[in-house]
């Protein structure tokens, strides 16, 4: 036991060895007394008298909702940790690690579909084995990724039998054995989720030699890129940045031709990454890959309709526009990173004799990160526009996309943080400002219950103006003293 | 002619953790130095301080007569840095880094870089992500000497090469840049690549360069010596490198020593007389 707790203690230590974790603390603890919040305003705005069960609820409900993203949240780094410490050494060397490990996967998974069945069955006072096999199966998917990352191609098919067997209920398998041999659709989804997690726990621990060394490499590279660690871009990923390597040729030809403007070029040490046109490239590949999956999944279920004119183009349309809405997220998410990582190479740029001063360089790269930043947070004001002006009235969905494009302009200010003072890569005030951010969206959301839905405007505007004093504030700062390379100040 | 690197009282600590200690330190033009220290010494902390990359607490430091933080275009053209971390532009080819490095730099080389990518079999147009470790700090190596520099500064420029080849290697930078005497200083933990390469070495311990000489001299005049207190009380070497007691009531004094005195010391019968290597000599004098 001793050694399984060791094992499970594990993720828990790493997490806590990284930065962000008061951050992460208040999120978590905020997600309950958001929940009295919106609770007290539905019964203010209904007119309801104070009942200690409705807030109790809502209490449990969202403490259980928060217990999952954690448990959820441990399991992957506990599956990271297995698949790292199950070397191909230790696995020679260390007598029954293969035991072990495979314990500290299956119990967990074996909890989940517990706590699963108990909570669906408490919720809906329906009483079934269909939550304890959904959760497991997942569960025994998800830590054979460790394996091979392609595992999570059967399991993402799998979750589309139910929609299949609807249509073809001649095929349903639980149906056809429940005929023929009495056993109860209960009875079949336990031993199928049984069998399911014997059969995946067997094949993710019988890998040897060649095979094995590759799955700890992949291992490693899951961990590296986890910590942040500089990860080799591929062709594949290399092939969105096409926009971006033409504009630098074409900028360096210009500065070879005119002998000016050499700063422009100090932008280009922070890579591909952090360019509008990689990652709206990157959005588009994954909105068309979205929609050609739902259609390799629609031709599976034996859909009737049309799906190009219907749920297709749909699902196409609202995914690109939700995808275009999180850009300035997704953009500062990755920003940091590359700022870290990047620090040698805004070193050489800041060397260089034709780019200027310090100051100058400074001041280039973060206008870059502004501009970035403002071409994300216009498309996500295109996307906003389009989605609302499809709406047949201004009604709380038109408000609420509104009000969150208001919510994500505060996270302009994680750019003229204080990079230069950046001791990891996690040590960035973006959680903070998401924080912040989400704070305010429930807040003035929650508002709606009492003040009229155009109020939105009003809402947006005072946010726009708080941040971009706020943003000028920082900006003034940082213009005291360096800002890059990222962590000079340390 | 200016000293390329002068350093005056430079200081740098992390948080409560003191790195460097008011360091003196200058490196005269055409010099080519090692600069040798522990794990964690802080020889690319001090790197850094000196190219004006990281902000010190304390001191100064001046390359070619300006101020380190406030570099003119002239002087930052004189300079060529290999920083520790080899994975530099990865996203591109050698092509492309080497093209926007040149737009970079008033002066380009372009007949040294197609020979030195020849020499080193280098391709051009492959991802640089797809390269060794080694290859990686070649190429890093082609575009620190491109622009021709008076002053190279590489911080661990061979770590990912392997043993034989490292010093082979910085044999050849040497050589490539000895007739423009051109001032070379290499950080290093590796002693092995100090052979046939460095002029001088200086210890980096304790946030000190603690001591500083030419290799020859180093290994000639060094010696280590072993006896009473108050025996070795009475020596008066020319310099007192290190001196530590030891735990059976012996003392231990490691000096430089003249050779008249060193042919004196070796017929004394109470003291014990050793002449170190250098690897010895780098465990004493960064203890």
């Amino acid at each position: 036991m001793k050694v399984l707790l060791n094992i499970w203690m594990q993720p828990i230590y790493a997490r806590l060895n990284l930065h962000g974790i008061r951050a992460l603390v208040i999120l978590v603890l905020t997600v309950p007394v958001l929940s009295q919040v919106l609770v007290f305003a539905l019964d203010s705005f209904k007119g309801n008298s104070f009942s200690f069960k409705v807030y109790g609820v809502a209490l449990l409900i969202s403490l259980g909702g928060i217990l999952a993203i954690l448990f959820y949240a441990w399991f992957i780094m506990l599956v990271m940790n297995v698949g790292l410490q199950y070397s191909p050494a230790n696995a020679k060397f260390l007598p029954g690690i293969r035991r072990y490990m495979q314990a500290a996967l299956v119990l967990p998974i074996l909890f989940a579909g517990v706590v699963a069945t108990l909570g669906f069955g408490l919720i809906s006072n329906k009483w079934g084995c269909l939550p304890f096999f959904a959760v497991s199966v997942f569960f025994s998917f998800f830590a054979l990724t460790v394996r091979s990352q392609w595992a999570i191609l059967p399991f993402v098919l799998m979750f589309q039998l139910p929609s299949y067997f609807t249509g073809n209920a001649e095929h349903n398998p639980v149906l056809l054995i429940q005929s023929h041999t009495g056993l109860s659709a209960d009875w079949q989804y336990f031993i199928g989720a049984i069998l399911v997690l014997f059969i995946s726990q067997r094949w993710l621990f019988s890998v040897n030699d060649e095979a094995h060394f590759k799955m700890h490499q992949q291992a490693l590279k899951v961990r590296s890129g986890f910590m942040g660690q500089r990860a080799q871009d591929g062709a594949f990923a290399l092939s969105f940045a096409i926009i971006y390597f033409q504009l630098m040729r074409r900028e360096i030809q210009n500065v070879f031709k005119r002998h000016t403007n050499h700063l422009s070029l100090a932008k280009f040490a922070f890579g591909p990454k952090t360019h509008w046109s990689t990652l709206f490239l990157q959005t588009l590949a994954m909105s068309a890959s979205a929609v050609l999956f739902l259609y390799l999944v629609s031709l599976i279920s034996n859909r009737k309709s049309d799906f190009w004119e219907g749920f297709g183009l749909g699902f196409g349309a609202s995914f690109l526009c939700m995808i275009l809405i999180m850009q300035p997220f997704i953009f500062l998410i990755q920003v940091f990173y590359v700022i870290y990582q990047t620090k040698a190479e805004q070193s050489l740029v800041c060397l260089a004799p034709l780019v200027g001063s310090r100051a100058l360089v400074d001041k280039a790269l973060s206008n870059f990160l502004y501009r970035q930043f403002a071409v994300f947070y216009g498309l996500s004001g295109v996307a906003v526009f389009v989605m609302v002006s499809q709406f047949a009235a201004f009604d709380w969905k038109a408000a609420a996309l509104i009000l969150g494009l208001a919510c994500l302009f505060p996270l302009v200010l994680a750019i003229p943080a204080d990079h230069a003072k950046m001791k990891t890569i996690h040590d960035h005030p973006l959680m903070k400002l998401i924080f912040i951010s989400v704070l305010t969206f429930f807040a003035f959301g929650a508002s709606f219950f009492f003040v009229p839905l155009l109020w939105v405007f009003a809402y947006a505007l005072v946010i726009v103006a708080v941040t971009s004093i706020f943003l000028m504030r920082s900006h003034r700062a940082r213009a005291q003293g360096p800002i890059f390379p990222a962590g000079c100040a340390v | 002619m200016q000293a390329p690197i002068k350093i005056r009282g430079l200081s740098k600590s992390f948080e409560s953790q003191s790195v460097l200690n008011q360091l003196d330190w200058d490196i005269e033009a055409g010099s080519i130095v090692g600069l040798l220290g522990r794990n964690g010494a802080g020889k690319s902390t001090l790197i850094e301080c000196l190219l004006g990359l990281r902000e010190n607490n304390g001191g100064q430091v001046e390359l070619f007569g300006e101020p380190a933080k406030n570099l003119s275009a002239d002087v930052k053209a004189k300079i060529g840095y290999v920083p520790q971390s080899s994975d530099l532009f990865d996203w591109l080819t050698p092509r492309q880094m080497l093209n926007y490095f040149k737009a970079l730099y008033p002066h380009w080389n372009d007949a040294k870089v197609n020979e030195l990518m020849q020499r080193w079999e280098l391709p051009f147009d492959k991802v640089i992500s797809k390269f060794s470790g080694g290859q990686k700090q070649r190429l890093g190596i082609i575009r620190a000497l491109a622009h021709e520099p008076e002053l190279l500064i590489l911080d661990e420029p061979v770590a990912s090469l392997d043993p034989a080849g490292r010093r082979d290697f910085l044999r050849e930078i040497v050589d490539s840049v000895m007739d423009q005497n051109t001032t070379i200083l290499f950080s290093t933990h590796i002693l092995s690549d100090l052979e046939r390469v460095a002029m001088k070495v200086a210890f980096l311990s304790k946030g000190k360069i603690v001591h500083e000489q030419t290799l020859d001299d180093l290994m000639e005049v060094s010696l280590q010596v072993t006896g009473p207190a108050s025996v070795l009380n009475q020596l008066s070497p020319s310099k007192v490198l290190q001196r530590s007691s030891l735990p059976a009531g012996e003392d231990r004094l490691l000096g430089q020593w003249s050779e008249a005195q060193m042919q004196a010391l070796s017929s004394r019968s109470d003291v014990r007389v050793e002449k170190l290597s250098l690897e010895d000599l780098f465990i004493e004098m960064t203890k």
